[in-house]
């Protein structure tokens, strides 16, 4: 008998351009809970830890369970595993461990202050593909800035260390914004030090209840493009992305559909009452899992919410852009209502990014952020 | 006793040698990821992107 080892890459990579046309639902995210015992500034769904209302409403173990036998029967193969925090749910472990022992490749997402020796041990037992901590500042002051609780700061890094101290597959994470944004290359070197991979984000949007929270401490668009610009690394990932992805053109088919990105092809969320969607933020015509079966919640994510057509034409639909954006329906009906429109600090965001890295713009209809950066060049903009 | 062979020469197929393929687990290898699983568009996360999109969980 001969073994081969093939790298994760590579088998990830064919993996998914197989199940992508078989329109298999490969990967899913599942929130077990909204509940969370930090009150971060930031967060897009979080509820109190208390909300007896929000719990009494979350999938029981045996409703999990079940949703994961369906998943496993319909080839599914990627977990992740977020919320709120995943930990809070005294049960969480269980649900996990079957979820381990059906086959799953799974992710956990945490905020690493409720990890205990035990769990770091039943992780380091029934070990995930990878578990990713967000660190929300590097000191003491701004972690629980962000969280606002006291001594959040101190379990972080009781929680990582355990982790660490287990050699478990650990990432960590931030969200950048005007609270933590001065830590951030500490936050870095904190993760280089521990020997984790680290990848931020400052691309915040309304709470999945459309409140504009968050939005009050996002940064401005030349402030998320300028850190883009101050790592090398993120400039090179950036532009060779743009080379695969941008300026290809939008057939008459994808164009005339709403969602044009992986949700409801491969991808799908559950969340913690057990409604199906195409991704963890949208809420837009999403299956009840408690009324029916998984597989009939895929056909109708792949079917009916896919195969929503759009209703006009904006300067988003021929845009050669979009790889560099994050607009898409579910962002587009949190900040305004309406799946279709445009979202402006998106789409300022995307010209400036281009216009920072040379990325060519082509014309896509009567777009304001394409006549600014041209007639002023990268000053304007703060480059 | 009548008996007959299962397999007659004609019939039988070669012996292949099995072979099997193991994976190297390596989760800084995953590029492919959801939306808020990656939280943004381009490099932060592309399972979108096998459609052409840009935002995207970390599979």
């Amino acid at each position: 008998m001969s073994v081969t080892t093939q790298p994760y890459r590579d088998f990830s990579a064919e993996w998914h351009e197989r199940m992508v046309r078989q329109r298999v639902a490969a990967d899913a995210t599942i929130e077990v809970t909204r509940r969370c015992p930090q009150h971060c500034v930031h967060c897009y769904n979080n509820l109190p830890a208390g909300d007896a209302e929000a719990a009494r409403g979350e999938l029981t173990r045996e409703e999990h369970c079940r949703i994961l036998d369906e998943m496993a029967e319909a080839g599914c193969l990627w977990l992740l595993y977020t919320g709120g925090e995943p930990l809070l749910r005294p049960d969480f472990l269980d649900i996990y461990t079957y979820a381990k022992k059906k086959g799953f490749l799974i992710t956990l997402f945490t905020n690493g202050t409720l990890i205990t020796p035990e769990i770091a041990d039943h992780l380091a037992q029934w070990r995930p593909f990878s578990i990713e901590i967000t660190i929300y500042g590097r000191t003491r002051e701004t972690y629980e800035r962000v969280t606002g609780v006291p001594g959040s700061y101190e379990r972080f890094m009781r929680g990582v260390q355990l982790l660490v101290d287990r050699r478990l597959p650990l990432k960590l994470k931030t969200v950048v914004f005007s609270v933590n944004r001065h830590e951030l290359a500490d936050m870095q070197q904190f993760a280089k030090d521990l020997g984790a991979g680290f990848r931020f984000d400052a691309m915040l949007n309304p709470r999945v209840d459309c409140s504009r929270g968050p939005l009050a401490v996002r940064l401005q668009p030349r402030e998320i493009v300028q850190l883009d610009l101050n790592d090398g690394a993120r400039v090179s990932e950036w532009k060779r992305f743009a080379t695969r992805f941008c300026g290809l053109p939008v057939t008459p088919e994808a164009g005339a559909q709403i969602y044009s990105c992986g949700g409801g092809v491969t991808g799908f969320a559950i969340d913690p009452e057990g409604k199906m969607s195409v991704c963890v933020i949208s809420r837009f015509a999403t299956y009840d899992l408690r009324r029916g079966s998984f597989q009939q919640g895929w056909d109708h994510l792949t079917r009916e919410v896919r195969g929503t057509k759009i209703t006009r034409v904006t300067k988003c639909t021929t845009c050669g852009i979009k790889s560099l954006c994050g607009m898409c329906p579910a962002n587009a009906e949190l900040e305004s209502g309406d799946p279709e429109a445009p979202v402006d600090f998106l789409c300022r965001v995307a010209h400036l990014r281009a216009r920072a890295m040379g990325i060519p713009v082509r014309a896509h209809g009567d777009c304001e952020y394409c006549g600014e950066v041209e007639a002023h060049g990268q000053q304007a903009v703060g480059f | 006793m009548d008996s007959k062979p299962l397999d007659s020469e004609s019939t039988k197929r070669p012996y292949v040698k099995p072979e099997f393929t193991q994976v190297a687990l390596r989760p800084e290898e995953a590029v492919l990821g959801g939306c808020k699983s990656t939280t943004s568009s381009g490099p932060a996360g592309k399972t979108c992107s096998t459609t052409s999109c840009s935002t995207t969980s970390v599979s």
